[in-house]
């Protein structure tokens, strides 16, 4: 294989006018993604508490800048926000950012559904309790879920 | 007055020039096609969101999945598709036993439409992730395989591959003999595992400049011109040349 030095310049700039350049009809970048990939591999790393924080507060701020700056929220960060949430058993929150997640793209509502439909069955609150799912009892739930989902974005 | 608009203007078409050229670098070499001719199905299925399997890991590195996997979503959102949130998408996948997608060779992926919703899935892979040690130059490969495939029509949508070789050995240390330990010593100790992944990204976005935009984008459906080099699949020199310089 051929050996080739590498140039930064040349490859920050392919970078910039990928990213930028026709990802973006104006001046505004397309997404406000902070530094969500560095802090996720953070976690992957070193998965410690304060690493798995970080991440969530990444995800907070990406949040709240898009909706500063009036973009649109980048996929999956609601809902990956919500399973943070869901983990822990708040699953008001939960199912209030999987709501969300469905409301800016459609094409998650399958999947979001399944994730509210999920939260739903499990005991409200006790964050600390990592119990999991118990399973196959759940079949009647699912007209509740539209409802629930109805009210947590009435708030 | 008109001769300085006249030469902003030579200026502007210079600055433009250059880009083109930056964007294209490798334009002289292989010959070109377009993504409307290559990729005709993404134009007639257009797909709109995207569900990203857990790479298949064909390196030396136990740890480049876990890592390359987090260089994805991201870069895959800039092109307009809804991308189904990779660390809930794991999981659930991990829970149904498919934590490889070498598992899937003969699975109808109509299950993922049914159960995500998604209209294709991105299958990649790690070729290669690793660093030739060399007294004089070592250097790092990063090597990735991308293939989109339809849960419509289990069809390939698009596919891409690439490399992205680095030098590491840097500038000249000096120093004669003891300077070239040195230097070996270096580049050893700054080969940890952080240094793939922004390699690894850059090698997403590269290989990612051929897909087909997707409905998020402003250019949707108005990008089939674009050209970009043929990629025929024995030549992975010419790869390794316009990844780097």
């Amino acid at each position: 294989m051929k050996r080739v030095s590498f140039s930064p310049l040349l490859a920050a700039l392919t970078l910039l006018a990928m990213v930028f350049g026709c990802a973006t009809s104006g001046s505004q970048p397309m997404y406000y993604w902070e530094n969500y990939s560095d802090s996720l591999y953070q976690t992957k790393k070193h998965p410690t508490s304060e690493n798995l924080a970080e991440h969530q507060s990444v995800l907070e701020k990406i949040i709240e800048t898009s909706k500063e700056k009036n973009c649109r929220i980048p996929p999956g960060v609601c809902a990956e926000l919500g399973y943070i949430y869901a983990m822990r058993n708040d699953n008001k929150k939960a199912i209030e950012l999987f709501t969300q997640e469905k409301q800016i793209y459609p094409e998650a509502t399958l999947f979001m559904d399944r994730l509210i439909q999920r939260s739903e069955r499990k005991p409200e609150s006790e964050k600390a309790a990592q119990a999991p799912n118990p399973p196959g009892q759940n079949q009647s739930q699912g007209a509740a879920v539209e409802k629930v989902g109805t009210e947590e974005k009435a708030k | 007055m008109k001769t300085i608009a006249k030469s902003k203007r030579v200026g502007l078409m210079f600055g433009l020039l250059l880009m083109l050229s930056l964007y294209y670098g490798c334009a002289a070499g292989p010959a070109m096609t377009t993504k409307g001719e290559k990729f005709p199905l993404m134009y007639e299925e257009t797909p709109r969101s995207i569900l990203i399997m857990p790479p298949i890991n064909e390196s030396t590195a136990a740890d480049a999945k876990e890592y390359y996997s987090t260089t994805v979503q991201e870069a895959l959102s800039y092109w307009g598709y809804y991308v189904f949130p990779y660390e809930i998408t794991a999981d659930v996948l991990k829970m149904e036993g498919i934590y490889d997608a070498e598992l899937l060779t003969n699975m109808p992926l109509a299950k993922f439409r049914e159960y995500f919703g998604a209209d294709a899935v991105l299958f990649t892979t790690i070729r290669k992730w690793d660093v030739q040690y060399l007294i004089l130059a070592s250097s790092l490969t990063v090597s990735i395989d991308a293939e989109l495939k339809s849960t419509q029509s289990d069809q390939t949508l698009w596919k891409y591959s690439g490399t992205t070789v680095v030098d590491l050995s840097g500038g000249d240390t000096g120093g004669g003999l003891a300077g070239l330990i040195a230097k070996a010593i270096v580049t050893a100790a700054s080969t940890a595992m952080a240094d793939y992944v922004p390699y690894a990204r850059q090698t997403n976005y590269r290989a990612l400049s051929t897909l087909p935009v997707g409905a998020y984008h402003p250019k949707h459906m108005t990008d089939q011109a674009m050209q970009f080099p043929d990629q025929s699949p024995p030549e992975r020199e010419d790869d390794d040349a316009s990844a780097t310089q």
